[in-house]
């Protein structure tokens, strides 16, 4: 019996080494460094240059990560190359589910800004949460980051974008430590300007390097700086971002040191990563180019744009207070909003990273009807044209009915499931104790309910927004024309005022009504409202790509300061037009650079996910009013979006026409383009403007209905905060409107922005290869999953541990970097 | 307060009306002497009309007694008059390095640095710079003598200064305060044009010890030479710059480079953004090492016919409305014509497909300033960058004529804050700093630059002499005499017996004064310089001894300050750091070191606990003994008893130890107690 038991364990043994072969290597502890912005090309450039003692002038990065380590010379972001984006990637190596470092609620203007740490720390404080913004959106998408592989008691996380926890022990010291003990020092300090910024990222490695010795039972630790990039915004020198890459050498050296003289120095693994690169080069100025200024315009549509911080925020009387969610610009020259900008703001733009915006534009539709339903309150409207006007509206409205009825019907009954939710969470947290025992702050129990607490009341605050949302739409389509006199009513009951709806589809983009004509309305021979004549309509792509300035000073940089714009088309729309393409089961991505230059990303997923994409040079492309696409394709020749064809870093064999006429995994396409001047752009166009899976609901079958209900509504609030259009800068063009960021930006699809740093080196048991430069691409969906395999927690293909599986850990996407497992 | 209200009714009007009279002057004369109708048609400037390395040199004079004068001369080819003229090579920065007479650099001592243009005022300037609201120039200082020219900056780390400053302030403040308005304000007023001329210097010294770096190939000042020089001069102003430690001075230095450059960014963005915005043409000036500090705003004459009666956004520009300006439709003054193709680049005259147009300036501005470019010459109105420059001095000597403090009356500190901080957040081109540094690099730039225009730069230069309200100043063609003719004095001067090696030899005998005296007393020596103004200084005798204790003393320093760079900037010497440099850094303290202080105990701790270097731990110990500190003997009974110290460290630490103790090296009582103790068992 026991021979028999022992046989049946040895198969199974042998079969789950089969099946999910886990990997040999022991890492049992691991410090990574997270840089912000830190560019691979340009570390590796330093590491090179030697001083004259023949040493190299990044010493410690050299011993570390190029002698005693392995470095992967070809690592990208994926997606924009932007912070909250990028992190969120690196974090947690599932699909891009944050896709701006603020984004905004396109029906309640409630903003998502990932950055702001301001109220974080206020609440945190008042013991209202616990997590930055950025963790509670995934944790309500049942993402976990990587730290959560980790127990409350194993974990020392330092202060990030995506923080878990937060120390107010290290908080308060780091300001004790922030002055010199000597007077002399103090004085010196005085004299040069104290400077507090870098306060708690120094505690947090004196902390680190204390515990490595201290706290054997820690097993991860991380430390952020974002030093270099901050520098790599203001200024280009290569001078200022030197003397950075300096300061991160000799933390790598201090805590590489710490490991060695720890006791388990043999299964630790000390790691560097970064985010995004930065398109900061000695002697050039990154331009600006105030996107407020033209939108606002009257030839740019008059809009009243809301912005995550008012614009020339340095130069405003009234300090800006971190704490309100968004600021209004208000145009002078708009027409049928004047003096509404508080309620009926009509563009949202995210600029951050600044080599891109993401623009919200408010749903034509809604225009239309506003403009109509202002009009048709006007008491001196001649009857005929009001009837016309009034037809007008009933049709612009009836258009909109069935869709909007639906949409209010399923979020409706989305919204009780989470009620009935909520109410269940709030005996819960009824049952929460008033005061913990030092017991339960240490093990991390007051935390969590503190975290819960607040992902509850997060959910009441949204539901509330988001049906009053609703119920001014229902208001809306329950106007009927046999009952309808505009001037009893109140506008904001009808048109929802802080509000912007849902997307424009291409059709509206490119004729997108900002206001009534200046002849007014036009009624054709039937006595109908002639649309086309009756209102000034824009197209935003026509628009953005035209701009170009006066001042052309600088050699290297266009006086065109717009690369190109990108919106995915719904597949199901655009599909009958792409017949040849079958088959088709993702949105294509449509990049504009010009009529004549313009393409179609098309992307499809197998039966396994994994994506093939295919670029399709096109000219002309424009929908139709009843949904119908025209567009002509063309030869591949220089000048198309992302000039792949023209690049001679393109890595491809043969026919050059015919490889790129062909559909190619993601795997080839990066292989192919990663060394190009827009490197990955092409996958990660895809990744930023797709919705992309969430592995949990996916994964989760035995969903109850209330469940299932729950989670179609966060899919629904995450693709209710996504932008109409990507717009892209030029080389060495930013969108920045706070303040001014000469030195360089980031967020575009180039290279010198997408290119990341990954670098790690561990102890002997690490079995971390030594002296290796991987030069096979990856990017930062491999980081988590790499991480986690290195300390035996994910198999080679990505499936997470029994362990990590029941913390809400599911199948990673990325591709585990297999060179440092052989 | 009556007081005060009785002198503003009396006299301050008086002097205020005559200041301001005396303001408006100098425009109408500038005005007068304007070119008229010139049109000049320009060619591309290419910015590699700059040859760093042909266009500034040095020299090196060796100075009996053992220093050396070193002096940078720069190719001034703004002042050619011609394009065939070859550039005046002018001497513009000297600076003393004493070398003690050997070729060791680790007891070198950077001491005086002269800016060649800057000079003593001459009678009518120091006069004029006492009468309050007297915001103009009224003289050029027309000879030097034969004096040699002012240092401009004493390089040493000393306490002197620092004390000068504090009596400076008692004395005003129980002083000059009671000696009433009429004695004081002038007083101030002096002192605040005294203060400023020097700061001009100080900015104009800065650039050109900066672009001599960028140049520096023939290394006959170091690296860390230049970085100390640039870093002393960053923090000149500080109270407690003179106590600033060398070993933060590359900190200083590259905290500073970053700043500025920062500063230069933003401003260069924020004015071609409001340019552009405004359909103004923007003109980047740089100076020879590429550094933009200057820019142009120009408008067109087709853009004024075509803009007519156009609103106008001046914020940041801080010129007139130029759409509604009728002078401009009529323009009398420089204009330039240029050729720009369909991309808007400036390309040659007559390129084809291009198109020519009449740019019209509008403004110079300096981007070197907080926060916002600040407006140097508006071609339209002369008067318009002074009176902003005098809008804070025109207050600030106001409020001291009128003894009005911000503490003792409370509505004035309530309108003077909301005042202050209005103007500071929304970056109002009144109420701010002195632009003088901008105004300085203008001068510099000018002189330097070759690509403007020689019309155009008269002209911008008469402008610029009228925004100066410091009558010390002289303007741009008499400095270039007087940089030459003080360079010849400052050489008669050291090869004269008693000149410069004298001075240096005095400086020394001061020096040593640091090896006799305690802090306290050298507190008194201060006092009495200061009370004396001046007369009596303390220095010692100078004795073979001495000499050589301050060898010793300055080494020491040099390598002292070397290990506690190394102690802060390494985590592992055989990684990061130079060992050999270590090595002799360790031996010269194991056997001079005994004055060493506690920093470089604390810094040869922490080197001997990072580093594995055997012979490089042995050394710490040695050092660790030879310093007569009682924090040198606790550091190595703390090695001692330390568990996991090994056996042969605890060896010498013991030896060490027993050593001092019969040396009567200077131990803490404790600490001499248990080592008492260990030698009894």
């Amino acid at each position: 019996m026991k021979d028999k038991k022992g046989k049946i364990f040895i198969i199974f043994l042998l079969t789950v080494f089969f099946i999910h072969p886990v990997f040999a290597q022991n890492v049992k502890r691991v410090v990574i460094i997270k840089a912000d912005g830190l560019p691979m090309y340009f570390l590796d450039r330093y590491v090179k240059m030697r001083d004259e003692t023949g040493k190299s002038k990044l010493p410690w990065m050299e011993e570390v990560f190029y002698k005693n380590g392995t470095r992967l010379e070809n690592f990208y972001v994926r997606g924009l190359s932007l912070s909250a984006p990028s992190w969120s990637l690196l974090d947690t190596g599932q699909h891009l589910q944050i896709k701006g470092n603020v984004e905004f609620d396109r029906y309640t203007l409630n903003n998502y800004y990932y950055l702001n740490f301001i109220p974080f720390q206020i609440d945190y404080g008042l013991k209202r949460r616990v997590d930055m913004p950025g963790v509670e959106v995934l944790d309500r998408l049942k993402i976990p980051l990587m730290v959560d592989a980790f127990s409350n008691e194993e974990r020392i996380i330092g202060y990030q974008l995506f923080q878990r926890d937060n120390r107010w022990n290290t908080f308060i010291r780091s300001f004790a430590n922030a002055f010199p003990p000597r007077l002399e020092d103090l004085v010196d300090e005085y004299t040069m300007g104290l400077s507090f910024r870098d306060a708690p990222h120094e505690q947090v490695e004196r902390d680190i390097i204390r515990f490595l010795s201290e706290r054997p039972q820690v097993n991860y630790f991380d430390y952020f700086t974002a030093n270099f990039d901050h520098v790599a915004h203001h200024v280009s020198d290569d001078f200022s971002k030197f003397k950075e890459l300096k300061e991160l050498d000799l933390v790598v050296g201090r805590i590489w040191t710490a490991i060695q003289n720890s006791p388990r120095a043999n299964e630790t693994a000390l790691v560097l990563v970064s985010d995004h690169g930065t398109n900061s080069q000695d002697g050039l100025y990154s331009q600006g180019f105030n996107l407020l200024r033209i939108l606002g315009s009257a030839d740019g549509g008059g809009h009243h744009i809301v912005t995550k911080r008012p614009p020339l925020a340095n130069y405003r009387v009234v300090p800006e207070i971190p704490l309100f969610p968004f600021t209004t610009t208000v145009s002078k020259e708009s027409s049928y909003l004047k003096g509404q900008s508080d309620k009926y703001p009509t563009v949202l733009i995210d600029f951050d990273g600044n080599e891109r915006s993401s623009i919200y534009f408010r749903d034509n539709d809604l225009n239309l009807l506003h403009i109509l339903f202002q009009q048709l309150q006007n008491k001196k409207l001649k009857p005929e044209l009001k009837k016309a006007v009034t037809d007008a509206f009933f049709d612009v409205l009836n258009r909109r009915r069935e869709e909007w009825q639906f949409e209010i019907a399923q979020f409706r009954t989305e919204i009780a499931a989470i009620d009935r939710e909520i109410e269940e969470k709030q005996k819960v947290i009824a049952t929460f104790p008033k005061k913990y025992t030092p017991e339960q702050v240490e093990n991390g129990t007051e935390k969590a309910n503190i975290r819960f607490t607040r992902l509850n009341s997060v959910s009441v605050r949204e539901a509330n927004q988001h049906e009053e949302y609703l119920r001014v739409l229902s208001n809306l389509i329950s106007l009927r024309p046999e009952n309808f006199n505009p001037t009893k009513l109140k506008l904001e009951d009808y048109i929802p005022p802080r509000a912007i709806g849902g997307r424009n589809s291409v059709y509206k983009l490119q004729n997108y009504v900002v206001s009534l004509s200046p002849n007014g309305f036009a009624v054709n021979e039937k006595g109908e409202l002639d649309f086309e004549k009756s209102f000034r309509r824009i197209n935003y792509f026509e628009f953005f790509q035209k701009q170009k300035v006066l001042n052309n000073v600088q050699k290297q940089i266009s006086n065109r300061p717009i690369d190109f714009s990108a919106v995915p088309i719904p597949v199901g729309d655009i599909a009958p037009f792409l017949q040849e393409e079958f088959p088709l089961n993702c949105d294509p991505i449509w990049v504009y650079a010009g009529a004549e230059k313009q393409a179609l990303v098309l992307a499809r997923k197998d039966s396994e996910g994994k994506l093939s994409l295919k670029y399709l040079p096109i000219s002309n492309l424009r929908e139709t009013e009843n949904g119908d696409f025209e567009f002509q394709k063309q030869e591949w020749s220089e000048g198309f979006p992302l000039k792949i064809f023209e690049d001679a870093n393109l890595s491809i064999s043969g026919d050059k026409r015919v490889w790129l006429s062909q559909w190619h995994t993601e795997l080839e396409w990066l292989n192919a383009t990663h060394k190009t001047t827009y490197s990955n752009g092409i996958i990660s166009l895809t990744e930023q403007l797709n919705e992309q899976p969430i592995a949990f609901f996916e994964d989760n079958k035995n969903a109850t209905a209330d469940e299932k209900l729950i989670q179609r509504m966060k899919i629904r609030e995450r693709n209710l905060v996504r932008a109409d259009l990507l717009l892209m800068a030029n080389d060495h063009w930013n969108f920045d409107v706070v303040g001014f960021n000469p030195g360089g930006n980031h967020a575009s699809f180039l290279r010198v922005s997408t290119n990341s740093t990954f670098m790690l080196a561990g102890g002997k048991d690490t079995k971390i290869p030594q002296g290796l430069n991987i030069t096979n691409p990856y990017d930062s969906l491999s980081f988590t999953p790499t991480m986690l395999a290195l300390m035996g927690k994910v198999d080679q293909n990505g499936n997470p541990t029994n362990e990590l599986y029941k913390k809400g850990f599911r199948k990673f996407p990325g591709r585990i970097v297999s060179e440092l497992f052989k | 307060m009556k007081k005060a209200g009785s002198f503003f009714s009396k006299k301050t009007l008086i002097f205020f009306m005559i200041a301001m009279a005396v303001v408006c002057l100098p425009s109408q004369i500038v005005f007068a002497q304007l070119p008229e109708n010139s049109t000049d048609v320009r060619a591309l400037d290419d910015a590699s009309n700059f040859d760093l390395t042909k266009d500034f040199r040095i020299e090196k004079t060796e100075i009996k007694g053992g220093s050396e004068l070193i002096t940078v001369f720069a190719a001034l080819k703004g002042l050619k008059k011609s394009s065939d003229e070859t550039p005046k090579d002018v001497p513009l920065v000297s600076i003393l390095r004493d070398t003690l007479g050997d070729n060791k650099v680790e007891n070198d001592s950077l001491r005086y640095l002269w800016m060649l243009t800057y000079t003593k005022p001459c009678l009518l300037q120091r006069a004029s710079a006492f009468i309050p609201f007297l915001y103009t120039r009224t003289n050029n200082k027309k000879s030097v003598g034969d004096e040699p020219p002012p240092a401009l900056l004493d390089m040493r780390s000393t306490d002197k200064q620092m004390w000068n400053k504090i009596f400076w302030i008692v004395f005003r403040h129980f002083v000059l305060n009671d000696m009433g308005s009429l004695a004081r304000t002038p007083s101030l007023h002096y002192r605040e044009n005294l203060k400023n001329y020097q700061k001009t210097a100080i900015v104009r010294a800065l650039a050109l010890i900066s672009l001599y770096e960028a140049a520096n190939n023939t290394k006959i000042l170091s690296d860390s030479e230049l970085r100390e020089i640039q870093a002393r001069l960053l923090v000149s102003d500080s109270f407690f710059a003179p106590l600033m430690q060398r070993e933060n001075l590359d900190r200083l230095y590259e905290k500073g480079v970053t700043q500025s450059r920062d500063v230069l960014a933003q401003n260069w963005e924020l004015l071609r953004q409001f340019t552009e915005s405004q359909g103004l043409i923007f003109e980047p000036l740089s100076m020879p090492d590429g550094k933009t500090t200057h820019a142009i705003v120009w408008t067109t004459q087709e853009d004024i016919s075509a803009n007519q009666g156009k609103d106008f956004e001046g914020r940041f520009l801080n010129v007139k409305n130029p759409w509604k300006d009728e002078r401009l439709t009529n323009w009398k003054g420089y204009k330039e014509v240029r050729w720009y193709d369909a991309e808007n680049r400036q390309v040659e005259p007559n390129t084809p497909n291009a198109t020519s147009k009449t740019l019209i300036p509008l403004g110079l501005y300096g981007l070197d300033f907080p926060k916002i470019p600040t407006l140097l010459v508006d071609f339209r109105d002369t008067r318009n960058p002074k009176k902003r420059e005098m809008s804070k001095r025109i207050l600030d000597d106001f409020t001291r004529a009128l003894s009005i403090s911000r503490f003792g009356n409370f509505p004035f500190f309530v309108g003077k804050f909301v005042y202050d901080y209005v103007t500071a957040r929304r970056g109002m081109d009144i109420n701010q700093v002195s632009r003088f540094q901008s105004y300085s690099q203008l001068k510099l730039l000018l002189s330097l630059n070759a690509s403007l225009d020689s019309d155009f730069r008269n002209e911008i230069s008469q402008r610029l002499e009228v925004v100066s309200l410091n009558p010390l100043e002289n303007n741009l063609d008499v400095e270039v005499e007087l940089a030459q003719k003080q360079y010849a004095n400052l050489m008669a001067y050291a090869l004269r017996e008693d000149g410069l090696s004298a001075k240096i030899e005095k400086d020394r005998r001061e020096e040593m004064v640091y090896l006799k005296h305690s802090g306290k007393e050298r507190m008194w020596f201060a006092m009495g310089n200061f009370l004396s103004f001046g007369l009596y200084t303390h220095r010692e005798k100078s004795t073979p001894e001495l000499m050589a204790k301050l060898d010793i003393r300055r080494q020491l320093g040099y390598h002292e300050r070397f290990l506690r760079q190394v102690a802060i900037s390494s985590a592992k010497p055989e990684i990061d750091s130079n060992l050999e440099t270590i090595r002799a850094s360790l031996q010269f303290i194991a056997e001079n070191g005994a004055d060493a202080g506690d920093k470089t105990v604390k810094a040869i701790s922490k080197i001997f606990t990072i580093t594995a270097e055997e012979n490089i731990k042995k050394l710490c110990l040695d050092s660790l003994y030879k310093i007569n500190r009682p924090s040198a003997k606790k550091e190595l009974l703390a090695l001692y008893q330390n568990p996991q110290t090994d056996n042969q460290t605890r060896s010498i630490s013991l030896n060490y130890l027993r050593q001092a103790l019969k040396d009567n090296q200077k131990i803490s009582p404790t600490d001499a107690t248990f080592i008492a103790k260990l030698n009894n068992d």
